[in-house]
């Protein structure tokens, strides 16, 4: 996966990345393209014949020839049915492997950015964003060029049989789609900033629904519905308002055509009657007329619907593009050989802010040795959590450095990184999934048995003993309680045996049977085991059993470090804030 | 899958039941629809007239009606009639524009409007995602449906309308043009009934592409930290993939519905073709007639396309009524397009707490055989209850059935003695308040977080905040109240987040406060004050989840569970005799004395 910043696509290199791949589809699709152009503009010319043949009179043919005429039309009719259909299906093809495949890569996009960016988000509007956006450019894949290319083709078609009736009716007639042409894109333009304004209206709204959604429990225990419902009126308001605007412009491109079109019919009717009655044309040629110019109307109407669909399409993809030109502000390491023993951790003179007016972390300094374990203490916001995400490179430090292996984390590449850190935060994040996929996070590679093995071994055995399926039950909202999500959570980190751990409060909400059980868990992680040396280990710890485990002890204060030193040392020098915690006789929780 | 085996193709909304809806919408907004469908009447049947001129223009130059106006008089009606139309579309469509949005928000303000206020316990049927895309493309399939109603009713008067007009020139060409029109609507009713199954097929494909995108970027630190990125992305290709195959399957057989009637239209000219020919050769047929003739039976086809349509956008609503209506669980039918359901902003007032019994409470998890089973427990004004237990005891459990987030199966609740008939309309502000054990703030202001709709001055806001010992936090964010806390309050630590809840529960100004564990991330000297600030106040009555010494310690009674019933209760001294759980439990949580 690559996290430098996508180059934002334009619609011609859209195509040229997501059509590329599948040009034999796009070569049958043309193909079947021309087909249904010649068999619309056949209709007219047998209707041509059957008037000029079937009134009495010098041109007058056998009935049985009429009778062709008649069947020839009908065959035609069930064959552009049959063109149809297919080129439906090929379209179809072409359009979703398109959209998918960018839905994919706008997926791995966002995926890829900092949390700076998703801060900001809400998983609502990244649906919008990855889903919705791209749901309106798939038309564009399937249909936009075919389209206009077929309708070009069925227009000049039209011209230049007109013309090979009558070079004067024939030139008029061109002129008059020229001018239509011109005139639909015109009107057609105005629309665009429209469009995209419905589209974020509609964003907004399903990050709003979102949110609420998620957090209805909240709303209700504390009766917000009035609110969450008054808050839903206005941004209702301002979908409906964006979407009327909108809406008018395509009316305005429709009635545009229709009025076209009807000046059209016009003008081909007075060319055709003038003509008639010099005697230079057939009544029959004169139908001709009425029927191409009615022809007109459908390809002239669909450019202009495939304008609006482009406009709306472009909407779409100005918003995919904004979202592809977000870098993350993480810029992936060069790479780096990380052994797999476990490493030593430095922080060199760490201050990072999120926003440049508070910093969180000031000039934070700390060594810890390959195989130690760190405590972090502090109040909350202190900057302990901010300190561990800025390990992972979830956001980027500020100034200063963090060395692992007395290498700077940032030469790494983020999976190097990452591959080496195992985390357990307090809030586990579960997916719609099966019990397998959310403790391997979708890793197939993780054999059933090593899997259950963990489950078992960290204390999971009734979850998997209560559930129908097994490892392949499907995990529902609300189908875990927060204990075991949180040793869930534990058996991550299990399977990925990384050679560093933090544990971001991981005990702090546990009944006291789990926290046994969450114990036990971290033992095993902080033990040496024959064959495999001591992990390093960070801890921010609420409780004094866990500040045990420490060899070494650092405490936050307002970001900046207020102590630090040998766990043993600090608690046994009388003047150490952290002898005062111990001291203060606080049990269960420390500052 | 076949059609038949899934439950879901049988949604009991299937028969009619889509149209009780259609017609609640419609009914709700009588103006819009009402121009609506007018317009549209005017939009189709107007261009009648064209078939008429055109046919006198042919007459007049075949020589078959050699008096009455001039052609050039003719081209100038024709030119008019074309336009007339689309005068009357623009105000046809700018109404309908204004309806459309108008159906969907109110289907949006009756799901939403019931999941935050309607009284009973509420359970989501699926994820956040899926129900995000029950709200935009579900609400949209209904608003759909009666777009049908309106571009048929126009249909309908000029099909009527050509049909006579063609009867009273040549009845039995005028039958021959028909015959395609009637195989279109069986035609078109078939396909329907499959485009039904593979609507909904796509539908819950899409569902699943969307919750899955949605909880991806719902768990974004947890799936980057774990390098996760390209595991997630695969598993996004395989439902895109699945994805595409239904829709493709539903595209295809909507391309059907659409062609078919196009080139039924044109089997039927060339139907027209096969029997005029006779006539127009004996002359007693004109070249006119055969000109309105095509001109009729061409667009004559739309019509009955349009009952095709109407009858596929009416299973296609179905499906959709019938997935926005299992987000209405215990609704009233038709709840979900029924009008002028208002939010009632808080509970009545009611009488002060002073006391509240619970009997026999036991509410399970369907199938999991979680849950609570027959609790007891009385709470008196102005005392603090603890419950404590392990994970998985059914500690939060008891408090979501207690306060109707959850359903009850058996058991009652007595406030001040009398019996509460629906917790979840009951158990609110201004009686009881509650802080969740994994609190959500939204995307909005602080103050508007604090305050969800409350009329309450800033000083009220900092006097909750000063009470959950937020202000010290406050005083450091830039902007203070107006701050925007993000999404899901992501821009807050955990422990802030739990006190900007809990600043929330009190401002409700409710006499029974009920915290799951609402100190879990704070640290000791905030949690000290937290709980002197909270109890030393006096006169509130607390039922709290906690872990926590200080809480045991000040409790006026301790509710111990174990496995779903209560194991022991009393106060700390009394438990500390009589429960060797309880024991176990407070030597763990309080074992860190020893490493004084």
């Amino acid at each position: 996966m690559t996290r430098s910043p996508a180059k934002p696509l334009g619609f011609t290199q859209l195509l040229k990345t997501y059509l590329a791949p599948q040009a034999p589809r796009v070569v049958i699709l043309a193909a079947l393209l021309f087909t249904g152009v010649g068999l619309q503009l056949l209709g007219p010319q047998i209707l041509k014949r059957f008037v000029d043949s079937a009134v009495p009179g010098p041109a007058a043919l056998p009935m049985a020839t009429l009778w062709g005429l008649a069947g020839l039309y009908i065959a035609a009719a069930l064959l552009t049915q049959a063109a149809q259909v297919a080129t439906t299906w090929f379209s179809e093809q072409v359009g979703w492997t398109a959209t998918n495949s960018l839905r994919r890569d706008l997926a791995a996009h966002a995926l890829g950015l900092d949390l700076t960016f998703h801060n900001a988000k809400t998983p609502g509007e990244l649906i919008e964003r990855v889903d919705g956006d791209v749901t309106a450019l798939a038309t564009f894949f399937s249909q936009f060029v075919l389209q206009i290319l077929g309708s070009g083709l069925l227009l000049a078609g039209i011209l230049i049989l007109i013309t090979v009736q009558d070079w004067r009716v024939g030139g008029v007639m061109t002129v008059f789609a020229a001018v239509a042409a011109f005139a639909i894109s015109r009107v057609t333009l105005i629309g665009g900033p429209r469009w995209t304004a419905e589209r974020q209206a509609r964003s907004e709204m399903a990050g709003f629904l979102e949110e609420r959604l998620g957090g209805l429990d909240d709303i209700r225990a504390n009766a917000g519905g009035a609110h969450v419902m008054r808050r839903h009126a206005a941004i209702s308001a301002s979908l409906n308002h964006a979407g009327r605007r909108a809406g008018r412009i395509g009316m305005a491109v429709n009635a545009a055509i229709n009025a076209l079109y009807a000046v059209g019919l016009a003008i081909a009717l007075i060319g055709g009657v003038l003509l008639f009655r010099r005697h230079e044309v057939t009544l029959g040629t004169v139908y001709l007329f009425v029927q191409y110019t009615g022809m007109m109307a459908m390809p002239l109407a669909l450019i202009g619907m495939q304008l609006q669909q482009f406009q709306s399409a472009g909407a779409g993809l100005g918003r995919v593009r904004d979202l592809q030109a977000i870098a993350s502000r993480i810029v992936d390491g060069p790479g780096l050989d990380l052994p797999r023993r476990p490493p030593g951790v430095t922080f060199r003179d760490v201050s990072f802010a999120y926003d440049a007016a508070a910093p969180v972390l000031r000039d934070v300094c700390f060594d810890l040795a390959p195989g130690e374990t760190l405590g972090l203490l502090g109040r909350t916001g202190s900057g302990k959590s901010t300190l561990i995400r800025l390990l992972f490179r979830l956001y980027e430090i500020g100034e200063g450095a963090i060395l692992i292996d007395g290498q700077d984390i940032r030469r790494a590449t983020l999976a190097q990184l990452r591959a080496r850190i195992g985390v357990v935060t307090q809030e586990v994040q579960l997916f719609e999934a099966t019990v397998r996929d959310n403790v391997t996070l979708f890793d197939p590679a993780l054999s059933d048995a090593r899997v259950l093995e963990v489950l078992e071994d960290i204390g999971l055995g009734p979850l998997l003993a209560r559930l129908p399926a097994g490892l392949d039950s499907d995990l529902t909202a609300g189908g875990l309680s927060a204990g075991e999500a949180q040793l869930l959570a534990f058996a991550r980190v299990f399977l990925r045996d990384p050679a560093l751990v933090v544990l971001d409060e991981a005990s702090s909400r546990l009944d006291p049977a789990t926290d046994r059980l969450v114990e036990r868990a971290m033992d095993k992680l902080l033990s040496p085991t024959p064959g495999a040396p001591r992990r390093t280990a960070i801890i921010i710890a609420h409780k004094l059993a866990t500040v045990r485990r420490a060899d070494r002890i650092l405490i936050l204060d307002h970001g900046r470090v207020a102590e630090w030193g040998d766990r043993a040392t600090l608690a046994s020098d009388p003047a150490s804030q952290f002898a005062g915690l111990l001291r203060s006789g606080v049990e269960g929780v420390l500052q | 899958m076949s059609a038949a085996a899934d439950p879901a193709d049988r949604v009991p909304v299937g028969q009619g039941g889509a149209w009780r809806h259609g017609w609640g919408l419609a009914r709700a907004h009588p103006g819009l629809f009402t121009v609506t469908v007018l317009g549209y009447v005017g939009f189709y049947s107007l261009p009648l007239a064209n078939g008429l001129i055109l046919k006198a223009v042919f007459d007049r130059l075949s020589g078959h009606a050699p008096a009455g106006l001039s052609v050039w008089t003719l081209v100038g009606l024709l030119l008019g009639a074309q336009l007339l139309p689309q005068l009357v579309l623009f105000g046809a469509n700018a109404a309908w524009n204004a309806f459309a949005y108008a159906m969907e928000a109110m289907l949006r303000r009756n799901i939403l409007g019931f999941l935050v206020a309607a009284p009973g316990p509420k359970r989501l049927p699926a994820s956040v995602g899926d129900l995000v895309s029950r709200f935009r493309d579900d609400a949209q399939a209904v608003v759909w449906f009666v777009e049908a109603w309106v571009d048929l009713s126009g249909l309908i008067v000029f099909t009527i309308g050509a049909l006579a007009i063609m009867a009273s020139i040549n009845p039995s060409v005028a039958a021959v043009a028909a015959v395609p029109m009637v195989l279109i609507v069986f035609l078109t009713n078939h396909l329907a009934l499959r485009i039904h199954h593979y609507r909904r097929i796509n539908r819950e494909a899409t569902a699943r592409v969307t919750g899955f995108i949605g909880e991806t970027f719902g768990a974004v630190q947890a799936i980057q930290v774990a390098s996760a990125e390209d595991r997630m992305l695969r598993h996004l290709e395989v439902l895109n993939d699945a994805r595409r195959k239904a829709a493709i399957n539903d595209q295809i057989f909507n391309a059907m519905l659409d062609t078919v009637s196009n080139n039924m239209g044109r089997i039927g000219l060339g139907l027209v073709l096969l029997i005029s020919a006779g006539a127009l050769r004996q002359g007693s047929f004109s070249v006119g007639d055969f000109t309105l003739f095509v001109a009729y039976t061409g667009f004559a086809s739309v019509g009955p396309q349009w009952i095709g349509r109407l009858l596929a956008r009416r299973r296609t609503a179905a499906v959709s009524i019938g997935r926005m209506e299992a987000v209405l669980e215990g609704a009233a039918p038709y709840a979900l397009t029924a009008g002028g359901a208002g939010v009632r902003p808080i509970a009545d007032p009611a009488e002060a707490l002073e006391t509240l019994v619970v009997r026999g409470l036991t509410s399970t998890y369907p199938g999991t055989g979680r849950g609570i089973e027959n609790i007891d427990f009385t709470l008196r004004r102005g005392g603090l209850t603890v419950i404590a237990g392990e994970v998985g005891a059914g500690k939060t459990t008891l408090i979501k059935a207690l306060i109707g987030l959850i359903p009850i199966q058996t058991g009652e609740i007595l406030w001040n003695g009398a019996l509460v008939a629906d917790p979840a309309s009951f158990m609110i502000p201004p009686r009881c308040a509650y802080t969740a054990q994994v609190p959500r703030l939204f995307s909005e202001s602080l103050r508007d977080n604090l305050l969800m709709g409350l009329g309450e001055d800033d000083e009220a806001v900092t006097r909750a905040i000063t009470l959950a010992i937020l202000d010290e936090d406050l005083a450091g964010m830039d902007g203070g109240l107006d701050i925007m806390v993000g999404s899901r309050g992501v821009t807050l630590s955990g422990g802030q987040l739990q006190r900007a809840a809990a600043a929330r529960m009190f401002l409700r100004g409710a006499d029974l406060l009920i915290l799951d564990d609402a100190s879990s991330a704070l640290d000791v000297r905030t949690e000290q004050l937290f709980w002197s600030r909270l109890l030393d106040g006096g006169g509130r009555t607390c039922l709290v989840v906690s872990h926590r010494p200080e809480a045991y310690r000040r409790a006026d009674e301790i509710i111990l569970l174990s496995h779903g019933q209560v194991e022991a209760r009393g106060t700390l001294e009394s438990l500390l005799e009589t429960s060797d759980t309880f024991r176990q439990t407070w030597r763990d949580i309080t074992h860190a004395g020893e490493a004084r």
